[in-house]
């Protein structure tokens, strides 16, 4: 959970440029994310943690902050393990 | 039966408008009955002809039928985003005087409406929720009223821009110059019954606007209405094209990039499926056109125009790429290029000015032109070359216009700042970016990290500068303009926090 966090907040600087991303930052009010960064926000989520986002987890409201996305990727994570 | 009826009845089974995810669905038979059903109740609430009446729906396919609506009552409808903020709201409220509101169901107002303000004492303000279930109950052959027989000069909507310089305008779209431009464009474009458009922009936009409504009404085709643009949308794009038959898409450029961005994620094809992408409102990057092209194996038609006088020039699917064009000039269009350079136009499409605002609508509609504040020049074919802006003032983001000035005058209002210049750089993605250049008043005080805190704190998310740029002095020219060449070499070499 903590790698798959600093992984998004990692992500997330070099998107927004927004120093410090903090886990409890907002993606919207505090990154400023808009629709075309949430875009390529998930295409490098998945690229680095090899995992798939599936199309009903897209939509950006789902996620307030930070943490919301990282517990949301370490269920993927985890799930995707499991299986394996 | 009048031109409205006729057209729907020419082939009433056919599908007018389909919302995608939701499967709800309207035929051009259908159109006719709710629209008419809709006029009728608005028509005994009290709605009239040159009625102002604000719409605040998402992109579905109740702020189509109520646009129709108003239509038949010579009603001008006055589009906003749900989401509007507090302050706009209350502008077009009180510049504006609607008559009536309609909007979504569970809409929740972002201020008060204070009535006093905006009607006389006779007659009340009216808010009405409309919803698919209330439209279909009503549906009706007939109007209760003899429909609106609208001429050119009537004004059927006010659009609100997003205000670069002062407060929102509304620009005034007459009936005729409306009518001419679609008339124009959907033939030059070959529309016709088997057009399907794929419509992600807001509909209380202008390019949404024109894409759902009249348009590809007056061609029989039919819409593909989507929310907004946003990432699961591009993630879909694939049963957008497949399963519901999108073959037309209108987009910005910036939505290109995501929907490529989201390719190897599709699971049916998407190749060929498009006739062609139209593509407007930012700079088009070549190689995002040829990477486009190839990969969804379509054309990129990119075109030029604004809210105020439509379509100027565009590409059909006939006419070769001319490199550094927007486009043809569109046959009906006279276009000047004044001693400076600037773009005017004169057309049968240009807008009847900004409401209630004639001392600024004077300021860009001189003689029957239209001076668009852009800068070109119009080659010996009649293509349309872009060479850049008049004023320095507009950042183009992804289509929306951001006035630099009001980033400055946040940044001058940080302690420490003596000077800012806020300019708009080319951008991949977004076409144009925000980078702010920032002279400290006295060296050593001001950092980058809490200078853009401070200006997301102050400003709309929007308008955030990608990067702001401590600078020792901003270059000016001896009547004061920012030099943007000496500005650029800071951009490259920055000077960091001093």
């Amino acid at each position: 959970m903590e790698r798959i966090d600093q992984g998004v907040r990692d992500i997330l600087l070099k998107i927004t440029g927004v120093n410090p991303v903090e886990s409890h930052s907002l993606l919207k009010d505090d990154l400023g994310i808009d629709s075309f960064q949430f875009v390529q926000l998930v295409v490098e989520l998945e690229n680095t943690f090899k995992i798939r986002i599936d199309d009903a987890h897209l939509n950006m409201n789902r996620y307030t902050d930070v943490a919301s996305l990282s517990a949301y990727l370490s269920e993927i994570a985890k799930n995707a393990e499991g299986i394996a | 039966m009048d031109t409205f009826d006729l057209t729907c009845m020419k082939e009433p089974e056919a599908v007018f408008l389909i919302e995608a995810y939701t499967d709800r669905a309207v035929t051009y038979g259908d159109l006719r009955l709710m629209v008419n059903g809709l006029a009728n109740r608005l028509h005994e609430q009290g709605i009239r002809n040159g009625d102002r009446v604000v719409l605040m729906f998402d992109n579905q396919l109740e702020f189509i039928i109520s646009h129709f609506a108003l239509l038949r009552l010579g009603a001008i409808a006055v589009p906003m985003a749900p989401d509007v903020s507090e302050e706009m709201f209350q502008h077009v409220l009180q510049q504006g005087e609607p008559r009536c509101l309609l909007g979504k169901d569970g809409l929740k107002l972002p201020g008060a409406i204070i009535t006093d303000a905006i009607v006389d004492a006779d007659s009340q303000f009216i808010t009405l929720t409309i919803t698919e279930l209330q439209l279909r109950e009503e549906m009706t052959e007939e109007t209760m009223f003899e429909p609106a027989s609208l001429d050119s000069e009537d004004p059927i909507a006010i659009l609100y821009t997003s205000g670069t310089t002062g407060r929102s305008k509304g620009v005034i779209m007459k009936y005729g110059a409306v009518r001419a431009d679609f008339e124009d464009f959907g033939q030059d474009l070959g529309f016709d019954r088997s057009t399907r458009i794929i419509q992600v922009m807001p509909v209380h936009h202008a390019d949404g606007w024109c894409y759902s409504f009249l348009l590809p009404f007056r061609f029989g085709s039919s819409v593909l209405l989507t929310p907004t643009f946003q990432a699961s949308v591009a993630a879909s794009f694939d049963r957008l094209v497949g399963e519901y038959g999108g073959n037309v898409l209108i987009a910005v450029p910036s939505m290109l990039k995501s929907l490529l961005a989201f390719k190897p994620r599709y699971l049916g094809p998407v190749e060929g499926k498009l006739r062609y992408v139209l593509c407007g409102s930012a700079k088009l990057h070549l190689d995002l056109v040829e990477s486009f092209e190839t990969q969804f194996d379509t054309r990129i038609l990119d075109n030029y125009g604004s809210t105020e006088a439509l379509l100027i020039a565009y590409y059909t699917p006939e006419m070769p790429y001319r490199k550094g064009s927007v486009g043809m000039k569109a046959p009906r269009c006279e276009i000047r290029i004044t001693e400076e350079g600037e773009i005017a136009v004169r057309s049968p499409y240009l807008f009847g000015g900004y409401y209630k605002l004639p001392e600024v609508t004077a300021e860009v509609l001189k003689d029957g032109w239209y001076y668009t504040g852009d800068e070109g020049f119009l080659d010996e074919d009649g293509f349309l070359h872009l060479a850049g802006r008049r004023t320095q003032d507009v950042i183009n983001k992804a289509g929306k216009k951001i006035s630099a000035n009001a980033i400055d005058e946040v940044l001058l209002a940080c302690p420490g700042v003596a000077d800012a210049a806020t300019l708009g750089l080319s951008d991949a993605i977004y076409g144009e970016e925000i980078y702010s250049f920032v002279a400290a008043s006295e060296i050593g005080k001001l950092d980058e990290a809490e200078l853009m805190e401070y200006a997301r704190k102050s400003l709309p998310r929007e308008q955030w500068p990608k990067q702001i740029i401590i600078v020792d002095s901003i270059p000016r020219t001896a009547i004061g303009k920012v030099i943007r060449s000496a500005l650029m070499d800071d951009l490259k070499q920055p000077t960091g926090g001093v």
